[in-house]
């Protein structure tokens, strides 16, 4: 029951706070930096996290595996859009939508299904 | 209850003291540097930081959130000296090459842009691909982007050895010693907090070792998959970020392999599946590692060799003085000094000299207790990590020669990953076979004890503390007069000119104005008190270089530790004559375009004008 009532409003919490990271974008320094960046890192490292909760880790564990890899995931995506010439304005639009919204939708929807 | 509301508040005001006073160090190093009273109150304040949170990470009452609260706290600890210091501008030598390369990153969005100050790090786009895209999104400089960076990785790499040291004893009591001790390690405080490449790669060493014992260790599909996806995520993110960072996590993902596989039948509890899945990941990044090294524009081979190379060298030429003559070494017959004068004419306090000594032996001990409580629970996660944190007393030799102790410093920061696990297994047992109160006090006595010890081994003065001007010296070298310059240049002549200049102002002026810097013997310009031989000024027009920017200071300054230019002979006097800088007034073939007091800017008249001389 908690699993079936949890997730949804995860999941609902997520969108709400991709969205906020959007909008975030338009605000002036150094508002936008203080909303976009913890979120730009947080919202992949909380979805990794979740996943290995889910998978039954330590969840502090489970923090820094979320934390490490949302940073190497920005470091590996950047790198490999501008090598295959993606212009870095893009490139940033292109991490955004698969760290921000596809990857924490992804897995929160692998989590449902591990439950 | 009640105990731990006042445990939380004595902790947090203690900390809030200890930062006040290492603030307040500074504040005094900058303004009355000679004295050592400012070192009394930095260790004052650190030791006020460190005591309670080693308190609470040693305790065995301490919670889970507490505990994981206080290795964020002691992370961030690690880094306040170094970002106290300076956190609005590049501070050493490698750190204007890493934010140059960003910031070149960020205008022209092309990858593997030549840099002329790590010459490597156009290879190892990890961090600066990482910084581009958080600060596109963020719109924030690429400095403050920087030091909220490092004061992340600082973190993760403290967090990461408190989950690995946990995992493999079971109790995160040890976990939070073992982190307590890396937080510790000689170049963790200042040379990892560098905007550099390393700074990046080392947490992600420390948790690509952290996936890859736990995938040793897991049973179930779902865990295997989970921990081999994160692995190839950090590993891979290792590779493209630090050439000597992925060799080491190779090496350490070869041993574990091999101890896996061939101890698998007699003590190791763990299935073939994990250990086959492990060896394909290190033999992925064995070949991305290759591909590297073969495509790289910099001989890495002979880039990473060079240290060990020249210790190995002295050692032998040490060891043959001895055998040969039995007289000292450091005779005037060598035409080097091989050996190393520890701590000579050093602004140091006496107990950092001391307890510099003094902290092999105490790790020493501490990682022996450890082993030998390990001893029945053997297995393939622990005999890496034993050989890992071996490598920090093998490279204790090299510190003694010249040549070789910059690299047995940098390979610390890889041995202490193994180190602090097993030395934290020892301090952990010690601490238990001692009456309640001394076992209170031991962990943080030592912990305060071997950071002091450390700084004193890696930490000079001149990068910790800032000071009076020190020509060519990390840390005291560089200053806003420099730097007004180098953005001068920058704004007013464009970017991407090549220059003339002595390795010292290069840096800022790579940095700022995106300089570049061709090969030319530049000695040949400065070095003589008349005008230079035609030959080479008809060099510098062929190589298409049209600035010579001079530091007045060459020839009133010592400088201090690295040579004028790259390649060059023996300077006529250090400082140089003062005549070797002025006579550039008085070249036909120059204009001066740029004067402060320091610095002046000459420009390269027209070849026709110049070839009438």
């Amino acid at each position: 029951m908690n699993a079936t009532v949890g997730i949804p409003s995860r999941w609902l919490a997520f969108g709400a706070l991709v969205v906020l990271a959007g909008v975030a974008t338009l605000f002036p320094q150094p508002a936008r930096a203080a909303v976009v960046l913890p979120l730009a890192i947080g919202l992949p490292a909380a979805a990794i996290a979740l996943v290995g909760v889910a998978v039954g880790l330590r969840y502090e564990t489970a923090v820094g595996v979320g934390a490490v890899c949302s940073l190497a995931l920005w470091s590996l995506t950047t790198l490999a859009l501008l090598w295959v010439g993606v212009p870095l304005a893009l490139s940033t639009q292109w991490v955004v939508l698969v760290g921000l919204v596809v990857l924490p939708l992804g897995v929160l929807e692998s989590v449902r299904r591990n439950r | 209850m009640r105990r731990t509301w006042w445990t939380t508040a004595a902790t947090l005001a203690s900390v809030a003291l200890g930062v006040v006073l290492v603030v307040a160090a500074y504040a005094m190093a900058s303004r009355h540097g000679a004295s050592q009273s400012h070192y009394h109150v930095f260790w004052l304040g650190m030791t006020f930081i460190f005591t309670p949170l080693v308190l609470v990470l040693s305790a065995k009452e301490t919670g889970r959130l507490a505990r994981l609260l206080a290795s964020v706290a002691l992370g961030l600890a690690t880094y306040l000296p170094r970002f106290v210091r300076l956190h609005t501008a590049p501070l050493v030598n490698d750190e204007f090459g890493h934010f140059q390369q960003s910031e070149a990153l960020f205008r022209t969005g092309r990858l593997f842009a030549k840099n002329s100050i790590v010459p490597p790090a156009q290879d190892f786009p990890g961090l600066h691909t990482l910084t581009v895209g958080l600060r596109e999104l963020s719109g924030i400089s690429t400095i403050t982007l920087g030091a909220v960076l490092v004061a992340a990785f600082h973190v993760l790499a403290v967090v990461g050895i408190y989950c690995l040291a946990s995992s493999l004893a079971d109790d995160r009591r040890v976990g939070g010693l073992a982190a307590s001790l890396y937080a510790v390690s000689p170049s963790f405080g200042f040379f990892d907090s560098m905007y550099a490449y390393e700074s990046f790669a080392i947490p992600l060493l420390i948790w690509s070792i952290v996936c890859a014992t736990h995938l040793i260790e897991a049973r179930r599909r779902a865990d295997r998959r989970y921990w081999v996806v994160a692995l190839v995520i950090v590993a891979g993110a290792a590779v493209t970020t630090h050439h000597l960072t992925s060799y080491v996590l190779i090496f350490s993902l070869i041993v574990l392999t091999l101890t896996h596989r061939l101890g698998r039948s007699a003590w190791v509890v763990s299935t073939a599946r994990s250990g086959r899945m492990l060896g394909f990941v290190a033999l992925v990044l064995v070949a991305l590692a290759g591909w590297r090294i073969v495509n790289s524009e910099t001989d890495l081979v002979s880039y990473l060799s060079v240290f060990p190379r020249r210790g190995a060298a002295a050692l032998v030429e040490i060891f043959r003085s001895r055998t040969d003559s039995g007289s000292s070494p450091t005779g005037s017959s060598a035409p080097a000094q091989p050996v190393r004068e520890l701590f000579q004419g050093s602004a140091l306090p006496g107990y950092e000299q001391y307890l510099a000594y003094l902290i092999s032996p105490v790790l020493l001990l501490l990682a022996g207790i450890g082993a030998w409580t390990q001893r029945r629970l053997l297995n393939a996660r622990t005999v890496a990590l034993c050989v890992l944190g071996l490598a920090y007393f093998a490279s204790l030799p090299f510190v003694l020669t010249s040549g070789g102790s910059p690299g047995a410093h940098r390979s610390w920061a890889y041995s202490y990953v193994g180190l602090s696990v097993v030395a934290g297994l020892g301090l952990s047992r010690l601490a238990e076979s001692l009456p309640r109160l001394l076992n209170r006090m031991l962990c943080p006595l030592v912990i305060v004890a071997v950071l002091m010890g450390n700084y004193g081994s890696a930490v000079p003065d001149a990068e910790r503390f800032p000071g009076p001007y020190q020509l060519g010296r990390d840390g005291r070298s560089v200053t806003p007069e420099l730097i007004e310059m180098a953005k001068w240049f920058g704004a007013h002549e464009g970017r991407g000119k090549p220059i003339v200049t002595d390795l010292r102002t290069a840096a800022p002026m790579v940095a700022y104005a995106e300089v570049v810097l061709p090969r030319f013997p530049s000695w040949e310009l400065f070095f003589p008190t008349v005008a230079p031989r035609s030959q080479f000024v008809d060099l510098l027009y062929e190589r298409g270089i049209r600035y010579v920017v001079v530091n007045r200071r060459l020839a009133t300054d010592h400088y201090y530790s690295v040579p004028y230019f790259h390649d060059q002979p023996a300077p006529p006097s250090n400082p140089l004559p003062l005549a070797s800088i002025d006579k550039f007034d008085e070249l036909p073939w120059l204009t001066l375009i740029y004067e402060s007091p320091n610095f002046r800017i000459y420009r390269t008249v027209d070849r026709e004008i110049g070839l009438g001389e």
